[in-house]
């Protein structure tokens, strides 16, 4: 199944933070060779050319790396693929921020409904392991 | 636009970056019928190794221009020059044309096609076409008389893409299909992608296909009113390419 | 290219013809068995289902001669044939060379059937009459004669091929843009136009030769007639070509 894409956005954007979560999810390890181009365009069901800018811009960014004879490699720095985890998921809550604003609730308050959400959500996983 | 890679592996795609050759010119190209011209006054490049999409409503001479690239229709000022040469025999070996309708001989069967295309393309590849009717669960001796409308045109798409072209004129391929057949049709277009060959697909659907062009002409009443990078005039007029067509088509 | 097509060609109605012809000689067969035999049924029904057969088969002809050019080179076959890496002499030659082969194969296949009728007790007289006549006939044969049989037969080959010609170039004129609608009305028109055009040529060329006269005219006047139908021929081929390499419309 080729992935879904927002039109509005360019795609190799969207295909640069799509690899950048598999990074961080494990997929694509610190240190591990990436497929080939044609292969991810493949599986993500879009033009090679397109694939081979995204990879490009994330040279660029160090995140992957080029060996002479064998491919493309994800970066050995963990560090840095904590980095992005950290600001992904930072990216995330400022979008959180956004919308709770919109609902009209207060920045105080966060913190409080984060704890009950956190809560009902184990006690419906106990619940779910007692069955 | 291109992107550099400096490093060899088996795919091409990866090793030192391949110059763009300049498959298709059209200088000043102009084709009326009548009173109407279809195709008035038009001049751009093809490049191999890019995916480009002809965007224009019914009737804004897409399959004239696909005609004109073929040999099917003759200029009547202006040229268009594949690989250099006017289209003729040459042109015909180096282009895989895949139109609008079905152009088999529906008495045939899938052998027979395969048979046909082997004796008269040189770089037809049989054992490719066969992978592919297999994954399609298309029994060779089959006639295409048998089969639905939407498996004839899988055929013929399949005896198209299974060329090593040079340059791929794909006439609507995706226009009254179903999803699932939509995207089966895009992935075998995008799977056979060859890194030295131009693809020219043209569509009135641009929504479903915008996300595989690298360049893009938007043609109406034969002229054309934008060309380019599709990544580049996303970015210019911060829309898909969708909303633009309609935004300059609107009634 | 050309023997690739004419095998395609030759293929196309193979499967209509070949078993018209061997029914029609196994049915001939029959009905010379008939008459051996005093079967005075079996005879009128086999000598109806041949004459009917042989009918069949001349009218089928004629039509799948037409067809084959419609359909194949200005239908949407068409979108296949002209983009084919072949040039255009070839589709036309192909289609004429495979329409005088069935033309041919009809007649022999006749005359089989003929000759399969004539072994009873009607048809022995004949061969025996002409057993009787055939030593003087062939004592009395000289080199002349048989130029004129050979020239004879050459004319009336030259004649069907000139013949379907005229009906390629009239379809050919048909698909003209300006008769879009009406194709095979336009068709028919242009058909007797020419029929007219060489009528008047012939007769233009009739009134103003000094025709040799007496014994042996025939002889003298042969080769002349066979290079005028070549001329015709060539004529009628290369306004066909020329129509359908510049002016083709498929729709």
């Amino acid at each position: 199944m080729p992935w879904e894409f927002n039109p509005n956005i360019p795609i190799y954007l969207q295909l640069m933070d799509k690899i950048k979560l598999g990074m961080i999810a494990g997929i694509y390890p610190p240190g591990s060779k990436m497929p080939s181009v044609r292969d991810l365009a493949n599986d993500a069901g879009v033009n090679p050319n397109t694939m081979q800018k995204a990879l490009s811009e994330l040279e660029r960014d160090n995140l992957l790396f080029s060996q002479r004879t064998s491919g493309r490699y994800v970066t050995e720095d963990k560090i840095m693929v904590e980095n992005l985890r950290q600001d992904l998921a930072e990216k995330q809550m400022q979008r959180f921020f956004s919308a709770m604003e919109e609902l009209g609730i207060p920045r105080e308050q966060i913190p409080v409904l984060i704890n009950k959400a956190l809560q009902k959500q184990s006690l419906q996983k106990t619940a779910k392991e007692m069955n | 636009m291109e992107t550099t890679d400096t490093m060899q592996t088996n795919d091409t795609m990866d090793a030192i970056e391949i110059m763009p050759k300049t498959i298709v010119t059209a200088n000043h190209l102009t084709k009326c019928f009548g009173e109407n011209c279809a195709i008035d006054d038009l001049s751009f490049n093809l490049q191999g190794g890019r995916i480009t999409g002809l965007l224009g409503p019914n009737g804004s001479g897409k399959t004239t221009l696909l005609k004109l690239c073929n040999g099917l229709l003759k200029p009547d000022s202006g040229e268009i020059l594949i690989n250099g040469i006017a289209p003729g025999i040459e042109s015909k070996k180096f282009i895989s044309y895949l139109p609008e309708r079905t152009y088999l001989n529906k008495w045939m069967k899938i052998n027979d096609l395969l048979d046909f295309f082997t004796d008269f393309y040189t770089d037809f590849d049989k054992v490719k076409a066969l992978e592919m009717l297999k994954a399609l669960g298309l029994d060779k001796k089959t006639r295409l008389k048998t089969l639905s409308k939407g498996n004839r045109e899988k055929v013929q798409l399949v005896l198209v893409m299974s060329r090593n072209a040079g340059l791929y004129l794909l006439d609507e391929p995706i226009g009254g299909v179903d999803p699932a057949a939509r995207d089966y049709i895009l992935k075998t277009i995008l799977s056979n992608y060859q890194d030295n060959a131009a693809i020219l697909l043209s569509t009135h659907l641009i929504q479903d296909v915008e996300h595989i062009f690298d360049d893009c002409i938007f043609l109406a009443n034969g002229k054309i009113n934008l060309q380019g990078s599709v990544d580049d005039i996303r970015e210019e007029h911060g829309k898909s390419l969708d909303t633009l067509f309609r935004e300059v088509f609107r009634c | 290219m050309l023997g690739k097509l004419l095998k395609y060609e030759l293929k196309a109605n193979a499967g209509v013809f070949l078993p018209m012809y061997a029914t029609m000689i196994i049915v001939a067969l029959f009905t010379n068995f008939s008459i051996l035999t005093q079967w005075a049924y079996g005879a009128v029904i086999g000598g109806v289902v041949v004459f009917g057969l042989m009918v069949a088969i001349g009218v089928l002809t004629l039509i799948f001669i037409i067809q084959r050019f419609h359909n194949n080179l200005l239908g949407d076959e068409g979108y296949l044939m002209f983009t084919l890496p072949v040039n255009i002499t070839s589709l036309t030659a192909s289609k004429l060379i495979a329409a005088a082969i069935w033309i041919c194969a009809g007649v022999v296949t006749g005359l089989i059937a003929c000759f399969c009728l004539s072994f009873n007790m009607y048809g022995m007289e004949l061969w025996h009459q002409i057993w009787q006549s055939l030593p003087t006939y062939i004592t009395n044969l000289g080199a002349n004669d048989i130029f004129i049989a050979i020239g004879c037969v050459i004319m009336v080959l030259f004649s069907i091929l000139n013949f379907i010609l005229m009906i390629y170039t009239a379809l050919a004129i048909g698909q003209l843009p300006r008769f879009a609608k009406h194709r095979l009305f336009f068709s028919f028109l242009a058909f007797i136009v020419i029929t007219i055009i060489l009528q008047i040529i012939g007769s233009i060329i009739g009134f103003n030769v000094n025709w040799p006269q007496g014994e042996g005219a025939f002889f003298h006047t042969l080769p002349w007639v066979l290079i005028v139908q070549v001329i015709t021929g060539a004529a009628l081929l290369s306004i066909t070509n020329y129509l359908l390499n510049k002016k083709l419309n498929l729709e």
